[in-house]
């Protein structure tokens, strides 16, 4: 149990490693998803641009 | 393994080149329906994962061991959650009404079983008669939809049912809809049969993710689903369905601005989500209200585990207003409590915007005034979901700590048990809702075949994503927005604002006014004395 001897001071068990870096792997994970989905798709949710409006990386397809 | 299987199963229906896929979906939607595969692969996944978390979960109670022996007997025997998972095969697998009237019984007694986990707690047992009461309402009716059923159509069988209606009396067709409307409303706990599914909270964590979260709530809306092409002949009924659906989104998301227990924060949550599947059914949405029930699944299980979580680290503490600044303490439950919420919220790109926010659209889309009705209280429902949702994150996680200090000395994250399951839950949360919204609810995918019928008056997707205004596809983002800031403005920067409401006269008037003199005085005028 956590507390020093006398009951004095405050001495908690904080999460170890591996919980803090599975923890701010899985936020970094969905934040990244969504910075990279509003990207790609943003526009398109926000109005700017049709659904089936080409990508510009497309045009690379002319070269082959 | 299994859900390896039915994913496999999933992605190669949908591979034209591929002559085992073509074999795998012509034997699997001809044989079992779709829905089945999904109900399965929603059961699998919730199953294995679900007794990792028990016997992290109970071990506190019996032993670490245990736990283990319990969850394994329950695996081999048929007991407790294996009964479950059968009855529920039974329900999504039948090929006729009856079969699937036996598993949906077998899920209300078990149901009642586990609710009652604690059995020597009064409240419990008082939540389990409840619930199993409540559930019997919606057996009574379905029954009655099967005695209407067999002399109209000579057979309980899906394949005849399913193909009479447009031949039957349409009246016949609405009484057997509005019957079997009522049992879903008990099971899918619609307003105003929906006082159980609170008090089912008196059961274990894990078990209201599983059930009351994922697979039993959603047996109504799975049998409104499969008698789609009885309902389509029904138009009153499919009107009935959407007010009903929509009004009650609107009812348990006010509802859980004002509760003060985690759990049942996060089960009137269940019900106003529950009221968007139904929602969608009314507005001839199959398709996505199948997907809305698959994906609040991954999100509400992942938020309920998560809330065990913190119950289990606080020393059992369920009172959110006794928690506060657990972030420091529990930082990866706040992560993946976090993932949950966003997706909940239909946070766009997470797995719930894919689902809920097309709802949303499609009753729009509709142009009529029952959709009307529907597209209204779903924005604003969507609103008050982000406020109650961030309400919870804020009073547990982000406030100053506001409970006993010895909890926060002894509190503790969860063990890789746990762990694993919470992590499987947000990667799908994040992740799931993009892979495979296409297949479920895209323009021109046929991965339904024949199991769901949408009559062609009712077709509105491409009305809903192409004609509408782009302020009203936005709204219920605008508003889940306002929603999360003004709930994190108002519980972290301004928290007297609502003491203040109750400290001063203006608010207490107004609540003696409401119930003394409007509820009891209109009683008093119109009753027997």
């Amino acid at each position: 149990m956590a507390g020093s001897a006398g009951g004095l001071g405050f001495t908690p068990h904080f999460a170890g490693f591996t919980h803090r870096f599975v923890g701010k792997a899985l936020g970094a994970t969905m934040w990244f998803w969504m910075m990279y989905r509003a990207k790609q798709d943003g526009p398109v949710l926000l109005g700017w641009r049709h659904p089936w409006d080409h990508h510009g990386d497309d045009h690379h397809d002319e070269h082959h | 393994m299994l859900l390896a299987i039915t994913l496999l199963v999933l992605m190669s229906s949908v591979s034209f080149d591929d002559i085992a896929g073509q074999t795998f979906s012509i034997y699997i939607i001809s044989i079992a329906g779709a829905e089945s595969v999904i109900g399965l692969s929603i059961l699998v996944a919730y199953y294995r994962l679900r007794g990792a978390f028990i016997s992290g979960f109970l071990g506190r109670f019996v032993g670490t061991t245990g736990a283990q022996i319990l969850t394994c007997a329950c695996l081999f025997s048929f007991e407790g959650d294996q009964v479950y998972f059968t009855d529920w095969n039974f329900l999504i697998t039948g090929a006729n009404y009856f079969v699937l009237f036996v598993g949906w019984e077998g899920i209300g007694v078990v149901s009642y079983l586990l609710i009652n986990f604690w059995f020597t707690r009064i409240q419990a047992n008082k939540a389990a008669i409840l619930a199993f009461n409540t559930n019997r309402i919606g057996d009574m009716a379905l029954s009655i939809a099967y005695f209407v059923m067999l002399p109209a159509f000579g057979s309980a069988d899906f394949s005849t049912v399913f193909s009479l209606p447009a031949y039957i009396n349409q009246t016949t067709i609405t009484i057997i809809g509005f019957l079997l409307l009522v049992g879903a409303m008990a099971k899918s706990s619609q307003i105003p049969l929906h006082n159980w599914l609170p008090g089912s909270m008196e059961g274990p964590t894990p078990v209201s993710a599983l059930i009351h979260a994922a697979t039993l709530v959603t047996a109504g809306s799975y049998l409104l689903i499969r008698s789609s092409p009885l309902l389509e002949y029904a138009p009153t009924v499919l009107l009935v369905i959407t007010i009903i659906g929509a009004s009650t989104a609107f009812f348990a998301a006010t509802c859980g601005l004002v509760q003060n227990d985690i759990k049942r924060i996060i089960a009137f949550s269940t019900i106003s989500q529950l009221g968007y599947m139904v929602m969608a059914i009314g507005l001839s949405q199959y398709n996505v209200a199948l997907a809305h029930t698959l994906f609040h699944a991954y999100f509400k299980a992942l938020l309920f585990l998560g809330a065990g979580s913190v119950i289990h680290a606080f020393g059992d503490i369920q009172d959110v207003r006794k928690m506060g600044g657990l972030i420091n303490f529990l930082p990866f439950t706040y992560a993946v409590m976090l993932v949950g919420t966003l997706s909940l919220l239909a946070t766009p790109f997470l797995t719930g915007f894919y689902s809920k926010d097309l709802i949303i659209e499609l009753a729009y889309g509709q142009y009529s005034f029952s959709g009307t009705y529907a597209y209204i209280l779903g924005s604003v429902t969507a609103g008050l979901t982000a406020f109650y949702s961030f309400r919870l994150i804020s009073l547990v996680f982000l406030t100053k700590p506001n409970g006993n200090k010895q909890n926060y000395l002894n509190s503790h994250e969860a063990s890789i048990t746990v762990i694993i399951p919470l992590a499987v839950l947000a990667i799908f949360s994040i992740f799931f809702g993009y892979v495979t919204s296409d297949l479920f609810v895209g323009i021109g995918s046929d991965f339904f075949a024949n199991t769901i019928f949408i009559h062609p008056n009712n077709i509105s997707l491409v009305e809903a994503e192409f004609s509408m205004n782009f302020i009203f596809k936005l709204l219920p983002t605008i508003f889940s927005l306002a929603g999360t800031l003004f709930a994190l403005y108002l519980y972290n920067y301004n928290p007297h604002f609502i003491d203040s409401l109750v400290e001063n006269n203006l608010g207490l008037q107004f609540g003696y006014n409401i119930s003394k003199e409007i509820d009891r005085g209109v009683i008093e005028l119109i009753g027997p004395y």
